[in-house]
């Protein structure tokens, strides 16, 4: 048997009785139950709009518009406006580009999701 | 080909969601064992930002209009007494490994010189807010009880209580209790702190983050070790929510 040396530790302040042990791990319980996942929404003025309904209808909305665009080419007026002002190319791209296309597609897919994800924030 | 890169790319993401699915009910049954291991891992590397200054004074023009509070609100008996009678009965104790310990009166630390500091705090849940803080600095405490040379830490006893029960308590490295942002607040933005922020005395210790300047401040202590206070990691969201206790911003 092995002789022990007993140390006293300096009295705690008296309020330190109040404090209150804590579990090592996550209780589950306690924690607010698992919520289902919404469809994000996105905010147009003060309306928050479903993006089930905003993607289709976007879509529709283009649609038209490329619709409206085209017919809007057969007129005469815009015929002649088209032909008195056709534009100015702007300089031509050489083909080569920068960055290879695959990687700029991932990287714009990572933007466009972290872009989303700050526009489209939940309603309190 | 392409289809091939874009696989390669996208291995992080699917190994990212992989160790999620595989980790999370590990890091749920031994989530104190993960905070030990970040405590081993970067709480040298938080240790050593305390010594960093902040650049937070601020003027009077950046003061937020709307200041958040946290926490829960103290509901004893006691400490309803001592906002009846205006804190004038209030005593703050601090003791432990002190040479003079001492019981400070309300109008004490007022007596003591003020300062004042124009700061941004910075809470763990991501809002911040500037205020104009006064009171008193905790050098010009520590001056007057004299820690002894074996004190390491600060306790910060409050009247309130965390969330799951049991007094709220947080820990501070001595040294950064000498920090010149560090301040006991008597008054917020010219006036005295309201209860809803803490009164009478709240903490002020501007390179750390919100849920470390303890409110409604009962008593200090100075002690040498944590590990017996309460589930010995530093403070309450420490135990309870696994948190390092050295938390600079």
């Amino acid at each position: 048997m092995t002789d022990s040396v007993k140390t006293e530790r300096p009295p705690h302040d008296p309020i330190a009785s109040t404090l209150s042990a804590a579990d090592d791990r996550i209780v589950m319980s306690e924690w607010l139950p698992p919520q289902e996942g919404i469809v994000p929404r996105i905010r147009i003025g003060r309306r928050w709009i479903n993006i089930l309904w905003a993607l289709p209808i976007g879509a529709a909305a283009l649609v038209l518009l490329i619709a409206l665009a085209q017919s809007l080419r057969e007129l005469q007026s815009v015929q002649a406006f088209i032909k008195e002002y056709p534009g100015i190319a702007g300089p031509c791209s050489t083909g080569k580009r920068p960055v290879p296309s695959t990687l700029s597609r991932f990287a714009g897919s990572c933007f466009s999701f972290w872009r989303t994800g700050s526009w489209c924030s939940l309603p309190v | 080909m392409h289809g091939l890169v874009f696989r390669f790319l996208s291995w992080p993401w699917c190994l990212w969601a992989w160790l999620g699915g595989i980790a999370s009910p590990f890091t749920i049954r031994h989530a104190r064992l993960v905070q030990r291991i970040g405590r081993f891992m970067v709480g040298w590397i938080k240790g050593l930002s305390e010594w960093w200054e902040p650049n937070a004074q601020l003027t009077e023009q950046d003061i937020s209009p709307y200041f958040w509070s946290n926490g829960t609100m103290p509901n004893s008996a006691e400490f309803e007494a001592l906002v009846a009678d205006e804190f004038a009965h209030y005593r703050l104790r601090v003791s432990g490994l002190v040479e003079s310990p001492r019981d400070f009166s309300f109008a004490d630390p007022k007596a003591l010189p003020k300062q004042e500091q124009i700061t941004t705090h910075f809470c763990i849940q991501g809002w911040s807010g500037v205020a104009k803080w006064g009171g008193v600095p905790m050098c010009d405490i520590l001056d007057i009880v004299k820690p002894t040379p074996d004190a390491r830490y600060a306790v910060f006893y409050s009247f309130s209580e965390g969330s799951a029960g049991g007094g709220y308590y947080d820990v501070h490295e001595l040294h950064n209790m000498r920090h010149r942002l560090t301040i006991l607040a008597y008054e917020m933005n010219g006036a005295p702190v309201s209860v809803l922020h803490g009164a009478p005395l709240r903490l002020r210790c501007e390179n750390e983050l919100g849920f470390k300047m303890v409110k409604w401040i009962a008593a200090i202590e100075l002690v040498r070790d944590f590990a017996d206070l309460g589930a010995g990691q530093g403070g309450y969201n420490e135990d309870h929510e696994f948190y390092g206790y050295r938390m600079p911003i």
